[in-house]
């Protein structure tokens, strides 16, 4: 069974005579483990299909199976629910609370999930020795270089052990080094077992991903599987 | 999401504007300083006027003429009236109409001023019963004597005066026995009163006491009475007393249906219920002009959480993301705003139980009344229980608007 499963999904902003279609007709699975991208110009309908898949958006029209289940007929607190507890979403622009420590933001999800303090903080710092950032624990964001903010959002996203991580254009505000460790970091987790759905326009960016999913003017127009390059030589240098 | 972990929200958001949070309010510390000084003050005032008031005794009635007053033009008719005359007054004293009554002493009301040679002074003049009035008011005079009822039946020109009149009449010299002049007539002093100050409504040191019947005639020249003064035998039956007093009324008065009483009938306790509606009224009305200020406050903290909720629209998107609930953004604001309001609560009930007790000290030294600083657990609930009500209701709006924010648009807001 797909882990994702979107059949004939439509979705149209505005009313009536004003209605602009963002996705039309879309039709695609994704199994437990892929690690995708989907591809672009802007204005394709990128974003709004990683919205719907992450739960924050519904289709307009068509059927969205999640785990074999349909998600059409949860209400807004099943969904919230569902991002909080299936969903990691790693963006742009990081999210992270400004003048709140580091700690604090990455344990965030778990806050939601009602875990108790002692084991999320627990969760939360095996979660950014993921990433690496274990040595600012208690600096707020604005002391951070764009790189470790990126880094710090990442692990908020993996700390609630998500089945899914969603990221939007993540290396879209850092300079190519901290990029480059951005992406090594996804690399890792997929290679742990993470499923990753990229949005991107960088063809450079999208190549890491053993799928492309390439969309224009809403509709998908190509979906091919690439190679599966060699991570751990890639981390080994 | 836990309680504590919503609480912990909360005063997060707030600690990192805490400079705007503490101008925000500032509006509900004054309020609420305001509606919990008014009230605190208002309940001290209203102890010591009861206090006060309760130094005539409880065992006391007094008939007066007309119907029960309910408005200023109906206390004017009351001072006017003549149906109690002196053969009531007879009928009173009578142990088979009246057997709980240990007196009945007629009260005669004289406006006017009294002077001694070149002096002149506006006392409270009373045309009473000495000795009843001693009782009463627990008062003897420091010289001389009362005058005796020999003086009453006779209509003796003597009087005894209060310690203030002897005063401001002759200084420093001998009053007793000098002769004073009451409206023109003359007036030989026999006694000299204690000085007492206030006892009730009555400041005993202005007072200027003749024989009642000596009032009625000579001063007044009237056959009727302002009032009778009745004390039972005991507090426990006064009712008992009112009862008989107003049957015996009636009769004397051939009065059948009791709507056409041409006289009334107060008791102590009636004087007190009515003075304690009187002064929680006041009170109330004072405390509720305050909680206007309150409202002025409550804008200003729907205001400022409609600030934050837009700034921290990307707070609420990212929120909503990692998974919060439209419920869960909307305690947070919520909870906000409720701190808020029950900070500046607790703030205000500190500042005006400090100025209570302040104006407690002051009021003791400078007028030395018995003021007792009421330090009162409902006065405090009350101020926050405001403060919190406050905080729900201008608070709800702008948690709501947080709470519908969509999170797609809320994450891109620049």
């Amino acid at each position: 069974m797909a882990l994702l499963d979107i059949r004939n999904v439509s979705r149209t902003y505005g009313e009536e005579d004003t209605v602009t279609p963002a996705l039309r007709d879309v039709f695609f699975t994704v199994e437990e483990g892929e690690f995708l991208a989907i591809m672009g110009p802007s204005g394709s309908g990128k974003s709004t299909l990683l919205h719907i898949l992450g739960f924050l958006d519904r289709p307009t029209s068509g059927s969205y199976l999640f785990t074999g289940k349909s998600i059409g007929d949860l209400d807004d607190e099943a969904l919230a629910r569902l991002r909080n507890e299936q969903v990691g979403f790693v963006f742009q622009m990081f999210h992270l609370l400004p003048r709140v420590a580091v700690l604090n933001n990455v344990v965030l999800p778990l806050v939601y999930a009602g875990v108790p303090a002692i084991e999320r903080e627990r969760r939360a710092r095996e979660s950014l020795t993921v990433v690496g950032m274990t040595h600012r624990l208690n600096h707020v964001p604005s002391q951070l270089s764009g790189g470790e903010r990126q880094r710090v959002a990442i692990a908020r996203a993996i700390v609630n052990a998500p089945r899914l991580i969603l990221a939007d254009e993540p290396t879209g505000n850092l300079d190519a080094a901290s990029g480059q460790m951005v992406l090594e970091t996804l690399e890792r987790l997929h290679a742990q077992g993470h499923t990753i759905i990229l949005v991107t326009h960088e063809t450079t960016l999208a190549n890491h991903a053993e799928r492309i999913v390439r969309l224009h003017d809403g509709r998908i127009v190509s979906d091919e599987r690439r190679e599966r390059r060699n991570v751990h030589a890639h981390f080994s240098k | 999401m836990r309680i504590p972990d919503q609480l912990r929200t909360a005063t997060e958001g707030l600690k990192t504007n805490l400079g705007r949070s503490f101008l925000t309010i500032l509006g509900i510390v004054i309020g609420v300083a305001a509606i919990v000084l008014v009230l605190s003050l208002g309940g001290a005032a209203r102890e010591l006027i009861l206090r006060e008031v309760q130094g005539i005794g409880g065992e006391t009635l007094v008939v007066r003429p007309g119907r029960q007053p309910e408005g200023p033009s109906e206390v004017a008719q009351t001072l006017f009236s003549d149906s109690l005359k002196e053969r009531d007054i007879i009928a009173l004293r009578r142990k088979e109409n009246v057997p709980g009554a240990r007196s009945v002493d007629p009260a005669i009301f004289v406006p006017g001023s009294v002077t001694y040679q070149d002096q002149v002074y506006r006392p409270t003049i009373f045309g009473w019963n000495a000795e009843t009035l001693a009782e009463a008011f627990d008062i003897t005079p420091a010289e001389g004597t009362f005058f005796t009822e020999e003086d009453t039946r006779a209509r003796a020109q003597v009087t005894v005066i209060g310690d203030r009149v002897r005063d401001e009449l002759f200084g420093s010299a001998t009053a007793l026995g000098e002769t004073i002049r009451i409206r023109g007539h003359a007036f030989r002093v026999v006694g000299v009163l204690d000085a007492r100050g206030q006892v009730g409504f009555l400041n005993t040191d202005e007072l200027v006491l003749v024989p009642y019947t000596t009032a009625q005639e000579k001063l007044l020249a009237i056959s009727y009475v302002h009032e009778i003064f009745i004390r039972a035998d005991d507090p426990s039956r006064v009712e008992e007393v009112a009862e008989d007093v107003r049957r015996t009324l009636r009769e004397m008065h051939g009065i059948t249906d009791p709507a056409k009483d041409d006289f009334f009938v107060a008791t102590q306790q009636d004087i007190l219920e009515r003075i304690g509606t009187v002064t929680l009224a006041l009170t109330v009305f004072l405390a509720a002009i305050a909680a206007i200020s309150l409202v002025v406050g409550g804008i200003g903290i729907m205001n400022i959480m409609l600030v934050s909720v837009t700034e921290r629209t990307r707070e609420i998107g990212l929120r909503k993301a990692v998974g919060a609930t439209n419920a869960e953004i909307r305690a947070q604001f919520l909870l906000e705003a409720l701190l808020l309001t029950v900070t500046g609560g607790a703030l205000g009930t500190v500042i005006a139980l400090l100025f209570a007790a302040l104006a407690a000290v002051v009021i003791r030294q400078q007028f030395s009344l018995p003021w007792s600083f009421q330090f009162s657990t409902t006065g405090i609930l009350l101020g926050l229980g405001t403060a919190a009500l406050v905080g729900l209701t201008f608070g709800l709006y702008p948690a709501t608007r947080a709470a519908r924010k969509d999170p797609i648009e809320a994450l891109r807001y620049e």
